[in-house]
C-alpha cells in the first residue's frame, strides 16, 4: 500500500484526526524513513486513528480469497451444435411432435382428408364439366394445387427401395414428401431423383420430382419452366 | 468398348490331378457353339455325334420372368439337377437380359430406366457397367429364406409381376439330377405358362478340307521354336479354319485379294481335314462328354497334328463364368480353345476374366 493515497482517503474519511498533524510534519518524516520503518510507522498510524472493526490482522484469513482458476476461461456452453441438426432431422423431430399428439397414426384417419382433397382437386380442375379435358390447363392447375391429403405414388427412383411406395401425402416441404402408407408406415421420400404419380378419374399425372423442389408455399407463385432433359 | 483382354494359355495334362479342365467347362455355363478341328479325319467320329443326341433344349416365347420365381420351379427344377436358362435375342449393352445359372442365381442385366422403374437393390457396378449405365441385380433362388411369405420373395415377386411384366424369349435345357427323369418335363412344366414352347434343335455342319496346310506344334514349346509355332499364331490360325477363310498358299504364290492370312511356319501338310462345328444351346455337361470322347478318339488316333475344341459363348451372356459379369470384350471373355495332344496332355487358351 503507497503512502500517499491512503494518506488522501484519510483526509477525506478522518478529517478530525489530521486536525492534530502538521502537513510539513508527516510529509518530511515519511520521505526521510526507509521502506520498512515506513510500513511500522503507517501500521501503527492507523492502528491509532482507525476503528477497530476496520483492522485487520495478517493471521485472519476470512476475508482473503483468491482465485484458483483463470478467470479469462470461459465454460463452454453444451448445447447442439448448428451443422448437426439436418434439416430431415428437424422435419421428423416437429412430425413426431406432431403425431405423438395425434396419438396413433393409421392410414384410414387420413381417408377423410383424402376425400377433401379429391372434392377440392375436382373442383379446381372441373373433371365433369367437359369430356375433353384441356390438359396443358389442368397440369398448370396441379402445379400450384395444395398436395396435402392426396393419394401419391413413386414411380421411378434412384434408390430402388423408393420404388412403388404409395400413400397419402400428411406433409410437404421443399424437400420432401411424407406419406402415410396403407400399412400405417410413416415414409419421408425425397422429391430429388424420383418421379411421382398421381391417379385422378382416368388421368394419370406425373410430377417429376427434380423440378418440384421449392416450398408448397411458394410453389402457387412460382412460374415453372420447361425443362429439355427429364432424366433422372 | 474396352480394349482386349490379356490372354492365358494353360498347359497341363487331363491325366493331372490338378488339371482345370473340369472346372472350366462347367463354369462356363452357357455355350452356343463349338468348333473341332480334327486332322487326318474325314468325318467326327461317332463317339463325338452321339454326345449330342439325347440333348434338349426349348425356346420359351415372351415367358414373364415372375413365373422363374414361383415355387413349383424352383423346388421342381433348380434345386433338383442343373437349369441353364438365358434370354435369347438381345444385345447386352443395349437391351435388358436375364439368365438362371445352374448354382441357382437368377441375373438380370438390366439398363438404367428399367433399373429405375423396377426397384430392386442391384449388385455393386464394375466399371465397365457404370460406363455403360448397366444395372446387375442378383436373385439367389436357392437361398433358405427365398419362399413365399418372406418379405425378400414378396417383394421381388410383386418387382416383377405388378411393375413391369419383364418378359423375355428364353432358351432352356434341363439336367436332371436323377437319370430315370427326362430332362423334357422342362419343356412341358412351361406349356401352360408362356406364349410358345418349341424345341430348340442344334445345327450341326460337317467340312473336310483336303491337302490344308498345318501349323507344327510342339507341345513343350508354346512360344514357338524353329519346328513349332507360337502358340497365339496356331489359335489365330485355328479361328481362321472355323470361319472358313481362304488361306493363302506360299507355294502357289496366290494373290488373294480378300484374305493375306497364311497358315504360319513351320506347317505340315495334312491330307484331309474334317471341321466339325454345332451350334445351339449346349449346356456344359454335354462338352465334358465331347471332351471325353474326343481324348479317346485322340488316344486310339495318334497323329502329327493335335486336334482342337473351341466353345464359343453367347455373345448376350450377363455372365460369362460363375457369376462373373460379361463386360462384352470385342474378342470376348467367354471364349476358350483346348488344343488336345494323343498322350493326354492340353493346351488350354483362354481370355483372362476378373
Amino acid at each position: 500500500m503507497d503512502q500517499e493515497p491512503s494518506a488522501k482517503d484519510l483526509t477525506v474519511t478522518n478529517a478530525e484526526a489530521y486536525q492534530e498533524l502538521s502537513q510539513a510534519d508527516l510529509g518530511g518524516k515519511a520521505n526521510q524513513m526507509s521502506s520498512g520503518a515506513r510500513t511500522t510507522y503507517v501500521t501503527s498510524f492507523l492502528g491509532k486513528h482507525l476503528p477497530t472493526n476496520r483492522l485487520k490482522t495478517d493471521t485472519d484469513l476470512s476475508a482473503k480469497f483468491e482465485s484458483v482458476d483463470c478467470s479469462r476461461r470461459r465454460k463452454k456452453k453444451r448445447g447442439k451444435s448448428k451443422a448437426g441438426v439436418g434439416a430431415r432431422t428437424k422435419v421428423k423431430a416437429k412430425l413426431d411432435w406432431k403425431l405423438e399428439c395425434g396419438k396413433k397414426t393409421s392410414y384410414s384417419t387420413y381417408l377423410p382428408l383424402k376425400e377433401m382433397w379429391t372434392k377440392y382437386i375436382e373442383e379446381l380442375i372441373q373433371f365433369s364439366s367437359s369430356p375433353n379435358l384441356n390438359l396443358p390447363a389442368a397440369a398448370q392447375k396441379m402445379m400450384k394445387a395444395d398436395l396435402h391429403g392426396c393419394p401419391l405414388s413413386v414411380r421411378k427412383s434412384k434408390c430402388p427401395s423408393y420404388i412403388g411406395v404409395s400413400g397419402i401425402v400428411i406433409q410437404e416441404t421443399r424437400n420432401m414428401f411424407v406419406l402415410v402408407t396403407p400399412c400405417n408406415e410413416i415414409k419421408s421420400i425425397p422429391k430429388a431423383n424420383s418421379i411421382f404419380t398421381i391417379v385422378l378419374h382416368d388421368y394419370v399425372f406425373t410430377i417429376h420430382g427434380n423440378q418440384f423442389i421449392v416450398k408448397p408455399g411458394d410453389r402457387a407463385a412460382k412460374k415453372f419452366k420447361t425443362k429439355p432433359s427429364l432424366d433422372l | 468398348m474396352a480394349s482386349s483382354p490379356p490372354f492365358i494359355l494353360e498347359i497341363s495334362s487331363f491325366s493331372d490331378e490338378k488339371s482345370r479342365h473340369y472346372a472350366k467347362v462347367m463354369d462356363h455355363y452357357f455355350n452356343n457353339g463349338i468348333t473341332l478341328i480334327l486332322p487326318e479325319d474325314t468325318s467326327a467320329p461317332q463317339s463325338v455325334t452321339d454326345c449330342f443326341a439325347d440333348q434338349l433344349s426349348y425356346k420359351l416365347t415372351q415367358l414373364p420372368v415372375y413365373r422363374l420365381l414361383e415355387a413349383p420351379f424352383v423346388n421342381g427344377f433348380v434345386k433338383k439337377g442343373a437349369v441353364h436358362l438365358i434370354s435369347c435375342d438381345t444385345k447386352l449393352d443395349v437391351h435388358d437380359c436375364a439368365a438362371v445359372t445352374p448354382a441357382g442365381c437368377l441375373v438380370l442385366h438390366l439398363t438404367k430406366d428399367t433399373y429405375q422403374e423396377l426397384g430392386l437393390e442391384a449388385v455393386p457396378q464394375t466399371l465397365a457397367q457404370k460406363q455403360a449405365d448397366i444395372y446387375q441385380v442378383n436373385i439367389d433362388l436357392k437361398a433358405d429364406h427365398f419362399h413365399p411369405g418372406k418379405r425378400g420373395y414378396d417383394k421381388a415377386m410383386r418387382c416383377l409381376k405388378d411393375r413391369l411384366g419383364l418378359k423375355f424369349d428364353f432358351l432352356i435345357s434341363w439336367v436332371p439330377h436323377d437319370s430315370e427323369v427326362c430332362s423334357s418335363s422342362v419343356g412341358v412344366y412351361f406349356t401352360d405358362l408362356c406364349d410358345k414352347v418349341e424345341s430348340y434343335e442344334l445345327t450341326k455342319k460337317s467340312r473336310v478340307l483336303t491337302s490344308v496346310a498345318c501349323p507344327r506344334i510342339v507341345a513343350e514349346e508354346p512360344e514357338g521354336i524353329e519346328e513349332g509355332c507360337h502358340f497365339q499364331k496356331v489359335f489365330e490360325w485355328m479361328g481362321a479354319v472355323a470361319c472358313d477363310i481362304s488361306l493363302v498358299s506360299e507355294e502357289t504364290d496366290d494373290d488373294n485379294y480378300v484374305s493375306s492370312f497364311s497358315c504360319p511356319v513351320p506347317r505340315v501338310n495334312c491330307p484331309r481335314c474334317c471341321v466339325y462345328q454345332v451350334k445351339g444351346f449346349i449346356p456344359p455337361d454335354v462338352i465334358l462328354k465331347v471332351l471325353k470322347a474326343l481324348r479317346a478318339h485322340k488316344s486310339a488316333h495318334p497323329s502329327s497334328v493335335p486336334a482342337s475344341l473351341t466353345v464359343v459363348g453367347f455373345s448376350d451372356a450377363p455372365v460369362v463364368q460363375k457369376n462373373i459379369p460379361h463386360d462384352f470384350y470385342l474378342s470376348g471373355t467367354n471364349v476358350y480353345s483346348f488344343v488336345l495332344y494323343p498322350d493326354e496332355r492340353y493346351w488350354l487358351y483362354t481370355a483372362s476374366v476378373a
